[in-house]
């Protein structure tokens, strides 16, 4: 995958909030590259800046947010030096995204097909009667069944999952290259999820596309992604590959992360949590932002905060205890005696 | 597909019987209104809102086959409530239509930009809510002088306030909508999102307001009239001929017809107002719709 140029690069991404309170670091140097065709799966609890990742790449924040430093590369060009007009260009037709709540992500008053029509007339210059073939036949491939008919239908007579394969037809119906997912699954039951995350599969089979996959849910990421971002308070704190992440984390956080996963192959009293609270992000932590809730932190770690460094092939990690992380999964075997 | 549309809806605004009865009653008083002069011909084409004096007694004369409503203050009842209608209208378009542009364009500069402009106006708005709205009703029209003109400033002026709050209610709900947010990632302009997604989504109840405060408006122009502001006397209005009542309210037996029929006029006008705004709501607002 080294050899090939990423389609995506994010480099240093800064992205502050200016709020009355002071100011919020939502995003705070963040790196990152999606190659072509491939998942990354963007991992983290609320408040770590995962969707507002996404919404810098976009440039959809809303007036308080300001991208204050960085770099996103896309096929080549710097899509934060764009114009207004440029940028339109780029959204739906280049890069598209899905969102978590299908139930409000639809516009009430007008049908499906009329949503989905929207961006293919704006997007490939095609008359109305076309565009209606084309949104028709993107039902289909979501495998929304009597496409003919729900392409008349409001959003309010479709249920959460028909919606949100809707809402994919919406995003996929220009080919993206790109496509982020915020959260696609949250909203929806398990089977439903499933269902989704199986259909998304296919048709980034089908379409070639790279998918950008933010979630809370490690579950989801396993099941779909190539590489995974973890992030923490703004900052990505580990980068690998899936298998290896879940195989051998290498950050205290990720590590909870899996220990918090309920384990079906062993008894357990009580499912482990991560002490603690994310932190308010108007007052981060010093040094690395995780030592509070970190029960390898040292004094190092209130003051000086850590830089990814490379721990493996392909595999980064932000951590000053790499070490003492390791001795802990010698000695305690992960989600056992916790 | 817009065909299919129409025919559906219209099929079931004529399923509704009580959008139904609102749509008839309108109906009735769009035909009265238009075809006044063959109702009661006047007898001064120049000004025929001028009711003619019926007889110089002062007292009041029960309906009789020449007066059908009766005469009350000189004036025929009749002449003054078919005339009324058109009054009726006049109020309630023009004072509701102007308050609703102004108050539009001022709740969607407020909602739509924020900030300073948006506290600005909605403290303007606030003071204008603040006053009692007869009390500053009745000021305008001293200052301005009497008149059924003066009357519709002033309801005017007082008058925008709710439609001003509604759509800045409105448009900052919407600007927060998740589908706004996703046309904008689909690369959608924001002069389309604004008249494609926001406008659409926050229209219906303002043209639902609209309607019903067509009636209302008439009730609060009879209400001014009654407490003397209105039009001057012998201007066919309902609330001028109700005013003439009020010299005989301890008599309600010799004077009944001057409330009864001016009275069931405004009713059922208000009435009919708000059936057809019900229904429009229930037509026009897919959400709704089920």
């Amino acid at each position: 995958m080294k050899d090939k140029q990423p389609l995506l690069k994010v480099k240093n991404l800064k992205t502050y909030f200016f709020t009355e309170d002071g100011v919020v670091k939502a995003v705070d140097g963040v790196n990152f590259d999606v190659y072509p065709g491939e998942t990354l799966g963007i991992v983290g609890e609320s408040g770590c800046g995962k969707s507002v990742t996404s919404l810098s790449i976009m440039r959809l924040l809303d007036e308080k947010g300001k991208i204050v430093d960085g770099e996103v590369i896309f096929e080549g060009k710097d899509l934060l030096k764009l114009s207004e007009e440029e940028m339109r260009e780029i959204r739906g037709n280049d890069i598209a995204m899905i969102f978590q709540e299908p139930m409000v992500a639809l516009n009430p008053v007008y049908t499906v097909g009329d949503q989905i029509m929207e961006a293919i007339i704006l997007h490939q210059k095609v008359g109305k009667d076309e565009a209606r073939k084309i949104a028709i036949d993107m039902l289909k491939k979501v495998g929304i069944p009597e496409p003919e008919k729900r392409v008349d239908e409001y959003p309010h007579e479709l249920s959460g999952g028909m919606r949100q394969r809707a809402m994919i037809a919406m995003a996929l119906s220009c080919h993206p290259k790109l496509l982020i997912a915020d959260e696609p699954t949250t909203a929806l039951d398990v089977t439903i999820q499933a269902q989704i995350l199986e259909l998304m599969k296919q048709l980034q089979r089908d379409l070639g596309m790279a998918i950008i996959m933010i979630t809370h849910d490690l579950g989801v990421i396993a099941e779909i992604s190539d590489r995974v971002a973890v992030m923490y308070a703004g900052k990505i704190v580990e980068y690998a590959d899936v298998k290896v992440l879940f195989k051998d984390p290498k950050h205290p956080y990720t590590w909870a992360l899996m220990n918090s996963i309920p384990r079906l192959d062993i008894e357990q009293e009580r499912l482990f949590s991560i002490p603690g609270i994310v932190p308010d992000a108007l007052h981060f932590p010093s040094g690395c932002k995780f030592h509070p809730r970190c029960e390898f932190a040292t004094e190092k770690c209130k003051s000086e905060e850590p830089e990814l460094i490379e721990v493996g092939s392909n595999h980064f990690a932000a951590c000053w205890n790499i070490e003492k992380l390791e001795a802990a999964k010698d000695s305690v075997r992960v989600g056992e005696n916790r | 597909m817009l065909k299919d549309e129409i025919k559906k809806n219209t099929r079931k605004f004529f399923r509704n019987p009580t959008a139904v009865l609102g749509f008839v009653l309108l109906i009735f008083f769009i035909l009265i209104a238009v075809f006044a002069p063959l109702i009661a011909p006047p007898e001064n084409p120049d000004n025929p809102y001028r009711i003619p004096i019926a007889t110089w007694s002062l007292k009041p004369q029960p309906p009789s086959p020449e007066h059908p409503f009766g005469v009350i203050g000189q004036r025929d009842i009749f002449y003054g409530v078919v005339w009324g209608t058109r009054t009726a209208f006049r109020i309630g378009l023009i004072v509701a239509g102007i308050s609703t542009i102004i108050g539009i364009v001022i709740g969607s500069i407020a909602g739509y930009f924020g900030g300073w402009i948006d506290e600005i106006l909605m403290r303007i708005t606030d003071i204008f809510m603040a006053l009692p709205f007869l009390v500053a009703a009745m000021v305008l029209t001293t200052i301005l002088g009497k008149g059924l003109d003066k009357v519709m400033i002033a309801m005017i002026v007082f008058g925008w306030m709710a439609t001003a709050r509604l759509i800045r209610g409105n448009i900052l709900q919407v600007k927060e909508e998740q589908y706004v947010l996703a046309a904008k990632a689909l690369g959608v302009r924001d002069s389309l999102i604004i008249l494609k997604h926001v406008i659409p989504n926050t229209i219906f109840p303002v043209i639902v307001q609209v309607s019903m405060r067509m009636g209302s408006l008439v009730i609060t122009a009879a209400a001014l009239s009654f407490l003397g502001l209105g039009a001057e006397p012998g201007y066919a209005d309902w609330g001028t001929l109700l005013s003439y009542s009020r010299n005989w309210l301890t008599e309600f037996d010799k004077a009944w017809f001057s409330i009864v029929y001016p009275g069931v006029a405004m009713i059922l006008f208000v009435l009919a107002w708000n059936l057809v705004g019900d229904a429009l709501r229930d037509i026009f607002d897919p959400r709704l719709r089920g």
